[in-house]
């Protein structure tokens, strides 16, 4: 697979390595935060933490947009696939996250029609082949889905698809990040910045967190060996005492991101006040939702939805895990009480969940936060 | 969620309404390029739930393994210096002739270098001598002047 | 030991007929729970039955719910006499007939009935196997979507023939007898829902003649499996457990076809735990892995067989993979279900 093996390659992460040890104080021990459910998967499925010095420890922040859907959203969308008008299409990722009352899987088994998609696309044309039915798209993820999402809207108006709505839960990346710096006694050192949302919105959003916060970023692309080059511009970067944006992905980023998506994104949504976020709480400007223009496409508007407020489990830790302050297996219902099967929180829901990574890639390796 | 995977496009299905067809090894799916449409069959792009987000620049692939390649040699380098730096070091055992001797220690020409080889082991050493030395200390006399 | 997993769900998900943790909960909190018996307790892909003659007979049944009906490189006859053949073979068994139970949907067209009917006779005449009793039900409009079938066989162990996970031992290696994934994926393409477009066929194919091979191995071979649903990875999980060693995979050597590894790399699926319908996996004593390699890659449908890993001394009784990059990942039991309905 072009672009992909040779970003895997055993010769080069061996050189990387190399690099690292060299440049490593022993002893010192780096945080780096990556914020992207793509980076998390791929260090544990490639067990990037055997190959890296000591001193270097990946903290798993809270980039899954599976992971931090609150409770209350799930059990609205299990209200809408309820509808017995309703095909409720979602992405793979969202069919076992529990709300209040379980998940869409469970939905399903109960004879909701959920669907599985690919893309949002896809849930369109089901619009367009079952005109008498309403066809709802589960709208999640960061900058980098939105654009899709923002499309497909634009399609359906143009198309005059009338049976066609989105149940927005679009996240956007500066807000939790903001949250986590602003977190009191937070020790982190560096920033893995997620590859993909700066396609869309380029480098330039990450420059508060070099310029206010004293962090370098590095924007990364998603093969193991992108990951261990980036971790050698942060680390060249902390040694050399400079603290600036730089991207390792130059191979699909550009400076300015994706004009055309965020124009897209920009004409069908905007921000909302606030946002709940599972494990970190109410972060102000930090999702988005569909436009009063396209309204007609608007599955908050089309249909009434509980719109209930769920508090999450109390022996859940998953905000302390969320910013790094403990790491998945010294939360006290770790692999108890929460597990892939049964979670209890957002950070073992979904497989890219720091919580589910560790414990389905890489349970024997156990290095304290 | 955050799969972005590169594929090649290979035939523009609907050019008004933004439809291509990818591929990745072999396996082919519609995307849209709504995002994307500077992009041209046989341009290779970043694929996300179905649409290209981005073209990949080749140039800058090739560029960014180029620098990789050279990593690690800065380290490879230092390992070379330090070898090259004390010629018994080495792993191998290095042949050397006596210059001069000074009780247990010997002054030996490698190549026109100079080092100190400890002679306890092959004594007694005269100039002229070759000996066969390790780490700094010579194992065996290998044949007379 | 491991705990039996307790079934807490009140109703059935499918991601209980996955093969994974899910499934096993079922079958273990519930069917094992209600029907326990020593025969059933292995959960061995045939029960291995005495008889009064001292002969041993093994014992098998599957059913077969694959969506599409038809898909290409086989269809649910095929598939349905070829999996049953398997579960025999991998016991060390030599087949001796089938049943087939049919539940039809009514309004099946005859003609696809018949042309399944004649799929299913071509396939137990390649696998020399007859179908020597049968059931058929018909269920309104509506109900059976389509077609299901379910077939048991029975077949003949050689009173030598000593296979099992306890026979299994630290510095055994680990055998495939070829391409991973091919039919999961081959039959989720088919569906048609994904909008994917690439040449795969499903690899269903009765594995005997590859199973007979390898037992001229006599002791050396100490366990076989077809890892059908759930993958290699669900396979060698329940190895590793029931043989109380870890298993360690080496990732370069999985083999894995270039499309079936671009499709799963599209959708994020892993190719460990897709289906597959056609192969066989075997451990065997490290003096005689090169052997067995060479006695699966003489015969047409082992071409592609590879030693993949070792068992090892190890009590957490994981499955590990060496990463292409020199890192180790546990590759856990499947959790929910990627591709629902593909056998």
């Amino acid at each position: 697979m072009r672009f992909v093996d040779e970003f895997r390659s055993g010769e080069l992460a061996r050189k990387l390595r190399r690099e690292l040890e060299g440049l490593v104080e022993p002893g010192r021990t780096l945080k780096l935060m990556e914020v992207c459910g793509g980076h998390t998967h791929t260090i544990y499925r490639h067990g990037l933490e055997d190959l890296v010095p000591a001193e270097i420890d990946y903290v798993h922040g809270p980039g899954c947009p599976v992971c931090v859907i609150p409770m209350g959203r799930v059990d609205d969308a299990i209200a809408l696939a309820e509808r017995p008008e309703v095909i409720f299409t979602t992405f793979g990722d969202m069919m076992r996250v529990p709300g209040g009352r379980g998940s869409l899987l469970e939905a399903k088994a109960r004879g909701a029609d959920v669907r599985m998609v690919y893309s949002p696309l896809d849930a369109l044309e089901l619009a367009r082949r079952n005109p008498d039915r309403q066809v709802v798209f589960f709208a999640i993820g960061f900058e980098t889905t939105a654009p899709a999402t923002a499309v497909t809207l634009l399609r359906a108006r143009a198309e005059r698809i009338g049976n066609f709505s989105a149940f927005c839960n679009h996240v956007t990346i500066a807000p939790p990040l903001r949250a986590i710096l602003d977190s009191p006694g937070l020790r982190l050192d560096g920033f893995i910045a997620p590859g993909h949302v700066s396609t869309v919105i380029g480098t330039g959003a990450y420059q508060f967190i070099a310029r206010d916060y004293r962090k370098p970023v590095v924007v990364t692309a998603f093969e193991p060996i992108d990951i261990l080059h980036a971790t050698v511009m942060l680390v060249r970067q902390l040694r050399e005492g400079r603290c600036v944006v730089e991207n390792q992905y130059t191979r699909v980023v550009r400076p300015e991101g994706n004009p055309r998506a965020i124009a897209a994104i920009a004409e069908t949504m905007e921000l909302r006040d606030t946002f709940e976020w599972r494990g970190l709480g109410w972060i102000e400007s930090s999702a988005l939702r569909v436009r009063p223009a396209f309204a007609e496409w608007d599955a908050e508007v089309r249909f009434a939805l509980p719109g209930g407020r769920i508090e999450d489990p109390k022996a859940c830790q998953c905000g302390e895990v969320l910013i790094g302050a403990i790491k998945p297996w010294e939360c006290r219902v770790f692999g108890t009480a929460c597990t892939p099967e049964r979670p209890i929180g957002t950070c073992m829901v979904s497989s890219e969940g720091a919580c589910a990574a560790y414990y389905n890639y890489g349970r024997r390796n156990r290095v304290p936060a | 969620m955050c799969l972005g995977i590169p594929a090649q496009l290979v035939e523009l299905v609907d050019a008004e309404a933004g439809l291509a067809k990818a591929e990745i090894s072999g396996v082919r799916r519609a995307v849209s390029i709504a995002l994307c449409p500077e992009a041209e069959v046989g341009d290779w792009v970043l694929v996300h739930v179905g649409f290209a987000l981005s073209r990949i620049d080749e140039e800058q692939a090739l560029e960014t393994l180029a620098l990789l390649e050279r990593m690690g040699e800065a380290y490879e380098q230092e390992v070379r210096d330090i070898r090259e730096s004390c010629i018994t070091c080495g792993d191998e055992a290095v042949t050397a002739r006596v210059v001069r001797v000074d009780g247990a220690t010997a002054t030996v020409d490698v190549d026109g270098e100079r080092e100190q080889v400890g002679v306890e082991l092959v004594e007694p050493v005269e100039p002229g001598d070759v000996l066969l030395c390790h780490a700094g200390i010579a194992l065996e006399k290998v044949g007379a002047k | 030991m491991r705990r039996r997993p307790r079934l807490r769900d009140e109703l059935v998900t499918l991601a209980h007929g996955a093969g994974g943790k899910a499934t096993r909960a079922l079958v273990e909190g519930l069917f094992l729970e209600e029907l326990g018996n020593p025969l059933l307790a292995p959960l061995s892909d045939s029960a291995v039955l005495s008889t009064n003659g001292g002969g041993r007979l093994a014992f098998t049944t599957d059913s077969y719910v694959v969506k599409p009906l038809v898909f290409p490189g086989g269809d649910i006859g095929e598939l349905a006499v070829n999996g049953t053949v398997n579960d025999l073979a991998v016991v060390g068994a030599h087949p001796l007939a089938l049943s087939a139970g049919f539940v039809i949907e009514e309004g099946f067209p005859v003609g696809e009935l018949r042309r399944l009917a004649a799929s299913m006779a071509r396939a137990a005449r390649t696998a020399g196997v007859p179908v020597a009793a049968g059931d058929t039900k018909v269920v309104e409009r509506g109900k059976a979507d389509g077609l299901y079938v379910t077939t048991a066989g029975v077949g003949f162990v050689a009173s030598d023939v000593e296979l099992g996970p306890e026979r299994v031992r630290p510095g055994d290696r680990v055998l495939v007898s070829g391409t991973l994934g091919d039919h999961g994926l081959a039959v989720l393409i088919a569906r048609g829902e994904l909008d994917l477009e690439v040449d795969l066929e499903s690899d269903t194919a009765s594995v005997h003649e590859l199973a007979s091979a390898l037992l001229e191995l006599g002791g050396a071979l100490r366990f076989m499996r077809d890892p059908t649903r759930g993958g290699l990875a669900t396979t060698l999980n329940e190895l590793a457990e029931a043989a109380g060693f870890s298993v360690a995979l080496d990732e370069t050597a999985l083999p894995v076809r270039a499309e079936v590894a671009g499709a799963c790399e599209l959708l994020g699926i892993d190719p460990l735990y897709v289906a597959n319908e056609g192969k066989l996996v075997a451990i065997v004593a490290p003096e005689a892995a090169d052997a067995a390699l060479a006695a699966l890659r003489a015969h047409p449908l082992g071409r592609d067989a590879a030693i993949v890993g070792e068992v090892r001394d190890d009590p957490d009784a994981l499955v590990l993979l060496e990463t292409a990059l020199g890192g180790t990942r546990i590759v856990d039991m499947l959790v929910g279900d990627p591709l629902p309905r593909i056998c």
